[in-house]
C-alpha cells in the first residue's frame, strides 16, 4: 500500500510541475525550476510561473485533495457511495450564501465572503446530516440522493432569483457559479488554504476510528468508540474542507464523488491508506483538470467546474449503470 | 347528501365519489379567483365592474391593456403551472417517492442548456420565436437519454434519478460554460429565462402552448388509471397484469412531455412540480382523478398567484414567476422533508 500511496504522490508532482510548464506560453521544466528556486525579477517567465501559475497551481491542489477527501470521509459516514460535496447539496449551500452576500453588500471584505461560504456549507451540512440520520436504517440511497438534489435545487432556484434581482452582481459572482482556481491572488487565498491543509492533517488520526465505524455503529459502540463524538468531528471536517474549497474556487462538481471511489479502487477500503489516496488522487485529478482547462480552448479558457463536470458526469453515469445492486 | 353518483352512456359506466370533487371545485373556484385578481391588479388597478367593462370592450384601452397584456400572460402561466403539476404528479407516482420533481429527470436541464445554446448562438439571427421549440426538444432529447442509459434489462426508479441527476449536472455544466462565454446581455436574459418567467406572453405563445397541453392531456386521461397502479412493488404489479417497463416508459414520456412544453414557454420555474401534487395529496386523500385535477388547479394557481406578485410587489420592476415560486415552495418543502424524516 505504501508502494502505492508513493506512486500516487509522484503522480501528483508530475502533474505539479506539469501544470506549472502548462498554459498559453508553455515553459521548460529546467526553466521552471528556477523560477522556484532562484528567480530573476526582470525575467517574464519566472513573473509568470511565480505570480499567476504558482497559485492557481497551490489552489488546485489544495482544492482538489479536500474535496477527495471530504467526499470519502462522507460516504463513510452516510453508508452510502453516492454522497458527495456536490450531489447532497453542500456546494450549492455555500455558493447560495456567496450570492446573497455579494449581492446584498456589493463589494464585501474577501474573508467575510469566504466566512458565508462556511456558513452555508455548514446549513446545507446540518440538512443532509439530519435527513440521513433522522431514522438510522430509514435514509435508503434514493431518499438521501433526492434530498439532495431538492437541496441543491432549492439553494440554485435563490441564487439565481438574487441574481436576476440585482443585475450587477452577476458578473462578479460568475466565477463562483461556474468554479475557477486563478480568480484570486495567493494573497487572498492562503488563510483558506493553511485551514484546509490543517483539516486534511486532522483526518490522519481519525483513519482508525473510520474504520470501526465503517463496520456499523452498533459494533463501533462495541468497540469503544465515542461514536456520536466521531460524527461530530466528521461533520465539522466536511464543513471546513468542502466550505473552504467553495470559498477558494467556487463550484466544482463531482471530484467529490468520483475520486474516492478511483481511490478505493486503488488501495481497497481500509481508511488509513483509502483516504490519503483520496486526497492524493483528487488533487492530481484536478490540477490535470485545470491544465486541460486552460490549455483546450486557446486564447479561451474552461471554467475549471464545467470541466470536471463534463468529465465527472460520464464517469458517474457508467458508475451506476456498474452498480447491480440499484434495483430497488 | 348523496355521496356517489353514476354516469352510465351504453357500455361505459363509472362510479363517482363526491366528496373530494367539492374541494377540487372550491380549490378551481380560488384560482379563478386569482386569475381575476391577476387581470384586475397591475400598473392600472381596476375595480371588478371596470374589469368586466374592459372585457366586453376590447377595442378600449382598458380592454386593450387586459385582453392583449394581462390575460395572455396570465393563461400562460395558468397552464405551465398545472402542466408541470401534472408531470410532477406522474413521476412522483413513477419513482415512488414523494420528493422527485421533473428537474430530477432532467427535463430542466435540457430544456436550460437548448435555451441558453439557443439564446446564445441562433438568437441572433432566427429571433427569439423558436425559443420554445428549441426548449421543449431540449427537455424531450435529455428525458430520452436518461431513460435509454438507465435501461438495463428495464428501467429501475432509482436508476432513473440518479441518471437523471448525473446528466442535469452535466448539462448544467454546458449551460453554465455558455453562460459564462457569452457576453453579459446574454447572460441577463438568460438568467431571467433559467428563473422562469411569463413576461410579455402573447396570444400566439398562448395558443401555442394551449394546443401542445390540451394534446397532453388528451394522452394522459386514459393512461391515468394505470398511472395509480405505477407504486406498486413491481413483482406485485406484474402478478396483477401490469406491463412494468411499458407502463414506466409511456408515463415518464408523458411527464417529460407535460414538462417540457411547460418550462419551453414558460421557463425553468422550479418546485411547482414538487410542491403542488404534494399539496394535492394532503387536501385529497386516495389517488384518483380528484387528485390529479386538483394537483394541475394547485399548480396553475401557484403559478398565477406568483406572476401577480412579481408583477406588482415591486412595480417598476417585473421580477420573473420563478422567484416567488421558489419562495413559496422552500419553506414548504423544508417541511415535507421534516415530516419525511420523522
Amino acid at each position: 500500500m505504501r508502494v502505492r500511496l508513493g506512486w500516487l504522490a509522484s503522480g501528483l508532482a508530475v502533474a505539479f510541475v506539469l501544470s506549472l510548464m502548462a498554459g498559453a506560453h508553455w515553459v521548460g521544466p529546467v526553466k521552471v525550476w528556477h523560477a522556484l528556486w532562484s528567480p530573476s525579477a526582470t525575467d517574464v517567465d519566472d513573473l509568470l510561473i511565480r505570480t499567476t501559475r504558482l497559485t492557481r497551481t497551490l489552489v488546485a491542489l489544495i482544492v482538489g485533495a479536500g474535496l477527495g477527501m471530504a467526499g470519502g470521509i462522507m460516504q463513510t459516514l452516510t453508508r452510502n457511495p453516492l454522497a458527495s460535496p456536490g450531489l447532497l447539496g453542500i456546494n450549492a449551500g455555500a455558493l447560495f450564501v456567496v450570492v446573497l452576500l455579494v449581492t446584498l453588500g456589493g463589494a464585501l471584505p474577501v474573508w467575510l465572503v469566504s466566512a458565508g461560504a462556511f456558513g452555508g456549507a455548514a446549513l446545507a451540512a446540518a440538512a443532509v446530516w439530519w435527513i440521513a440520520m433522522g431514522r438510522p436504517g430509514q435514509a435508503g440511497p434514493l431518499r438521501l440522493i433526492l434530498a439532495g438534489a431538492a437541496l441543491t435545487a432549492l439553494f440554485h432556484a435563490f441564487s439565481q432569483a438574487l441574481l436576476v434581482v440585482d443585475q450587477q452582481g452577476l458578473d462578479s459572482v460568475l466565477f463562483w457559479l461556474a468554479g475557477s482556481v486563478s480568480a484570486r491572488p495567493l494573497s487572498e487565498v492562503w488563510p483558506l488554504m493553511l485551514l484546509s491543509l490543517v483539516a486534511l492533517l486532522a483526518c490522519w488520526p481519525l483513519s482508525g476510528q473510520w474504520n470501526v465505524l465503517a463496520a456499523g455503529e452498533s459494533i463501533a459502540v462495541g468497540a469503544g468508540v465515542r461514536v456520536g463524538r466521531l460524527q461530530g468531528v466528521s461533520v465539522a471536517l466536511i464543513v471546513v474542507l468542502a466550505g473552504a474549497a467553495v470559498a477558494m474556487a467556487g463550484n466544482i462538481a463531482f471530484v467529490g464523488l468520483i475520486v474516492p471511489h478511483v481511490a478505493r479502487r486503488l488501495t481497497g477500503p481500509d481508511h488509513r491508506h483509502w483516504l490519503p489516496a483520496a486526497a492524493l488522487v483528487g488533487a492530481t485529478t484536478l490540477l490535470l483538470a485545470d491544465i486541460a482547462a486552460r490549455t483546450l480552448i486557446l486564447p479561451g479558457e474552461v471554467p475549471i467546474g464545467v470541466m470536471t463536470a463534463l468529465v465527472g458526469a460520464p464517469l458517474f453515469m457508467g458508475l451506476i449503470r456498474r452498480q447491480g445492486h440499484l434495483n430497488d | 347528501m348523496i355521496e356517489t353518483g353514476a354516469l352510465r352512456i351504453g357500455g361505459f359506466s363509472r362510479v363517482f365519489v363526491w366528496r373530494p370533487w367539492r374541494r377540487v371545485a372550491i380549490a378551481s373556484l380560488l384560482l379563478g379567483l386569482a386569475i381575476g385578481a391577476c387581470l384586475s391588479l397591475g400598473k392600472v388597478p381596476l375595480a371588478p365592474l371596470e374589469l368586466a367593462a374592459a372585457l366586453s370592450a376590447p377595442g378600449s384601452d382598458l380592454g386593450l391593456i387586459v385582453w392583449q397584456l394581462r390575460l395572455p400572460r396570465t393563461l400562460l402561466g395558468a397552464m405551465a403551472g398545472g402542466a408541470l403539476a401534472l408531470s410532477g404528479w406522474l413521476l412522483q407516482q413513477v419513482v415512488r417517492n414523494p420528493l422527485a420533481s421533473p428537474d430530477t429527470l432532467g427535463v430542466t436541464g435540457g430544456a436550460s442548456a437548448a435555451a441558453v445554446g439557443y439564446l446564445a448562438f441562433l438568437a441572433g439571427t432566427f429571433g427569439s420565436a423558436w425559443l420554445p421549440l428549441a426548449a421543449a426538444s431540449g427537455s424531450l432529447t435529455a428525458v430520452g437519454l436518461v431513460y435509454a442509459l438507465s435501461w438495463q434489462q428495464g428501467v429501475t426508479p432509482l436508476r432513473l434519478v440518479l441518471m437523471g441527476i448525473g446528466l442535469s449536472a452535466m448539462l448544467a455544466a454546458v449551460t453554465m460554460f455558455m453562460l459564462a462565454s457569452s457576453p453579459l446581455s446574454t447572460t441577463l436574459s438568460a438568467y431571467v429565462w433559467l428563473t422562469g418567467s411569463v413576461y410579455g406572453g402573447n396570444w400566439t405563445e398562448v395558443s401555442q402552448l394551449a394546443s401542445w397541453f390540451v394534446s397532453a392531456l388528451l394522452v394522459m386521461v386514459p393512461l391515468t388509471r394505470f398511472a395509480l397502479l405505477a407504486p406498486l412493488d413491481d413483482a406485485l404489479a406484474v402478478g396483477i397484469g401490469v406491463r412494468v417497463q411499458l407502463l414506466r416508459g409511456a408515463l415518464t414520456l408523458l411527464a417529460a412531455g407535460l414538462a417540457g412544453i411547460a418550462v419551453a414557454w414558460g421557463g425553468a420555474i422550479a418546485f411547482v412540480g414538487l410542491v403542488a401534487p404534494h399539496l394535492a395529496r394532503r387536501l385529497v386523500r386516495g389517488p384518483g382523478a380528484a387528485q390529479i385535477v386538483m394537483a394541475g388547479v394547485i399548480g396553475s394557481a401557484m403559478v398565477v398567484l406568483a406572476d401577480l406578485l412579481g408583477r406588482t410587489l415591486f412595480l417598476p420592476l417585473d421580477l420573473p414567476a420563478g422567484i416567488f415560486v421558489a419562495a413559496v415552495g422552500a419553506p414548504f418543502f423544508l417541511g415535507l422533508l421534516i415530516r419525511q424524516v420523522r
